[in-house]
């Protein structure tokens, strides 16, 4: 059975239809994997005992509509699990355990899905390579010595190192799209809305949006099926289709009818890498040679979009992260004096990244600054979002690389925060703009290792489309997938241990 | 940003920072500072409001779909206004 571990969970769910697999057996043998493979991985923070919780009861609905269900998943540790310990990275909510379920765990629990358990990410999800995580890193399976990108690191090398078929992930500037490209997965960030916040631990309420990780697109397709839907706790959640995102997404593609945008500022080789660079002129050739017609755009804001994000979001932060006291959530400095306590608690339970962004949220809204920060970056998101908005009226989708680098080693980047940050330069107009993005892997590029050995890496291509034009997007990023002949295979190391054919 | 400003700053914030790991804590955040300085070069164009989560990340009313209460549902749920902590803290 291990051998199936490998496979998009679709083809699975097609076995389990036709009853050649039982998914209780084929989640325990996936946990089972999981195990082996996290003393190198490290993907997992947590682990849900599957086999004292016993098959899940499931009960198919009659609308024809095919659904993520009965399939294992991971769920980053940023999402509420009922009795299970969630921590969003942070050693301030070491611990805490939750009372109920965030609501797309409740969903994927009802479609009879065995969460396999909780995945290591960057501190309350602020970071790009899962370096600032208080519980140790995930390791990019293409290369152990590499980071998986962030911040949902535990997220992805679990899907890409064959840990689990499906992970949830959140997208606050592109924390899902760029550590996909970084693992050779596919990292889908839906429209602001489509899915419920509810459970989900809170980093900037405006950007933040629950996303998936899958090894093709129609596995998107197939958890959008699940996870889109209306949430009466969460008053930003209004999923938009109410149609099947995975029979959608199934149909061709007239390409020659399809305009793509290309954004001129992200094709410039002083800010994209080569090999980078050369997959995406590759991926553009081919959607030209299929018929597409290319059209370019110029973005004079897209020097702006980073400093505009780390301000909004960095406001916001300081804002949500205030309840982090010591009083209601987590360990607590032994302090009997109220601030005192509140101050030493802080202090010893977030990391330095977590500290700088809310001194930095502190700083733009305070008395004299709010005006010249955050009210400046608030009016720049709006004159982002209205030139995205302009762009759709003449193209259909918008491309771009997913990062403007492969995956670097760990530490690499550590000395500047700065230098970190632009790991997001191609990400976080979509979410200021708070539309849906998606990564689709569309080929490796060369790096030299610090060893000095020559380590292949896998880069994506961003999908862009207008704002609730979800099923769109995922209908092109399956047939990119057909057009560039790409179908998911796990490294050779991996490969080896499930017995299958590596490329 | 000074040293004084910085601890003014992190009192304001309720946050304790490591004394040993002062200095390339300062340096890192006056990095980050500077980055989001660039924004003060913009000039927003017209005279528009600042896009908010209520105003422009508009929810598309026309086609979403709500939730449907199942029939049995009660909707009698008040926030409590007083907490009485004697009684285990509920309302």
């Amino acid at each position: 059975m291990r051998e199936l571990l490998a496979r998009p969970g679709h083809e699975l769910l097609d076995l389990i239809e036709d009853r050649e697999v039982h998914p209780y057996e084929l989640s325990l043998e996936q946990a089972r994997l999981s195990h082996e493979l996290d003393s190198q991985l490290d993907s997992f923070t947590v682990w849900n005992d599957l086999e004292s919780r016993g098959p899940l009861p499931y009960t198919p609905q009659q609308d024809g509509i095919r659904r993520f269900s009965q399939l294992p998943y991971a769920a980053k540790d940023v999402f509420c699990t009922s009795g299970l310990q969630t921590t969003a990275g942070s050693r301030i909510l070491k611990g805490y355990i939750p009372p109920f379920n965030s609501t797309l765990v409740d969903l994927l629990e009802r479609s009879g899905s065995y969460l396999l358990g909780k995945t290591n990410m960057d501190e309350f999800a602020m970071g790009s390579s899962g370096e600032t995580c208080a519980y140790g890193h995930s390791r990019n399976p293409w290369h152990l010595d590499y980071v998986p990108g962030g911040s949902s690191s535990g997220s992805v090398s679990s899907v890409a190192g064959c840990q689990a078929v499906m992970a949830l992930g959140t997208d606050t500037g592109g924390s899902v799209r760029q550590p996909a490209s970084f693992c050779g997965v596919v990292g889908f960030r839906p429209t602001y809305g489509q899915l419920s916040r509810y459970g989900m631990v809170a980093y900037s309420s405006s950007c933040d949006q629950a996303a998936v990780f899958t090894r093709c697109s129609l596995d998107c397709a197939l958890a959008m099926n699940t996870l889109s839907q209306p949430d009466p706790q969460d008053s930003t959640c209004h999923p938009s289709s109410s149609g099947d995102y995975f029979e959608f997404a199934r149909r061709e593609v007239h390409w020659e009818k399809l305009r793509v945008g290309v954004i001129r500022e992200f094709t410039d080789p002083g800010r994209i890498d080569a090999p980078v660079l050369a997959n995406y002129r590759a991926s553009l050739d081919k959607l030209a040679a299929a018929g597409t017609q290319i059209v370019e755009l110029d973005f004079p804001l897209a020097d702006y979009c980073l400093p505009a994000y780390y301000i909004i979001t960095a406001a916001e932060c300081s804002s949500n992260l205030a309840r982090y006291d010591g009083i209601r959530y987590g360990p607590a400095s032994g302090q009997d004096e109220l601030l005192a306590r509140y101050v030493e608690t802080r202090g010893a339970g977030f990391g330095a990244e977590v500290k700088r962004r809310i001194l930095l949220g502190t700083y733009v809204l305070s008395k004299g600054y709010q005006d010249s920060y955050y009210d400046r970056a608030r009016r720049l998101r709006r004159d982002i979002r209205d030139q995205l908005l302009s762009w759709f009226e003449s193209v259909d989708i918008i491309a771009t690389p997913t990062s403007p680098t492969l995956a670097f080693p760990f530490g690499a980047r550590n000395e500047d925060p700065v230098r970190m940050y632009i790991a997001d330069l191609c990400t976080v107009f979509v979410n200021l703009a708070g539309t849906a993005g998606i990564s689709v892997p569309n080929g490796f590029g060369s790096d030299t290792a610090p060893d000095g050995s020559t380590v292949q890496l896998p880069t994506g291509l961003q999908l862009v489309c207008a704002p609730w034009s979800d099923e769109l997007l995922l209908r092109v990023a399956h047939n990119f997938e057909l057009l560039s002949g790409w179908r998911y295979t796990p490294p050779q190391w991996i490969a080896k241990k499930l017995g299958i054919q590596a490329k | 940003m000074d040293r004084e400003d910085l601890l003014h700053l992190c009192a304001l914030a309720r946050l304790d920072l490591d004394q040993a790991e002062l200095e390339a804590f300062e340096g890192k955040f006056n990095s980050m500072l500077s980055f989001t300085q660039k924004v003060l070069a913009y000039e927003p164009a017209g005279d528009a409001e600042p896009l908010t989560l209520i105003d422009k990340l508009e929810l598309r009313r026309d086609v979403a779909r709500d939730f449907e209460w199942p029939e049995q549902t009660v909707h009698d749920y008040q926030v409590p206004t007083v907490i009485d902590f004697e009684a285990g803290g509920e309302g």
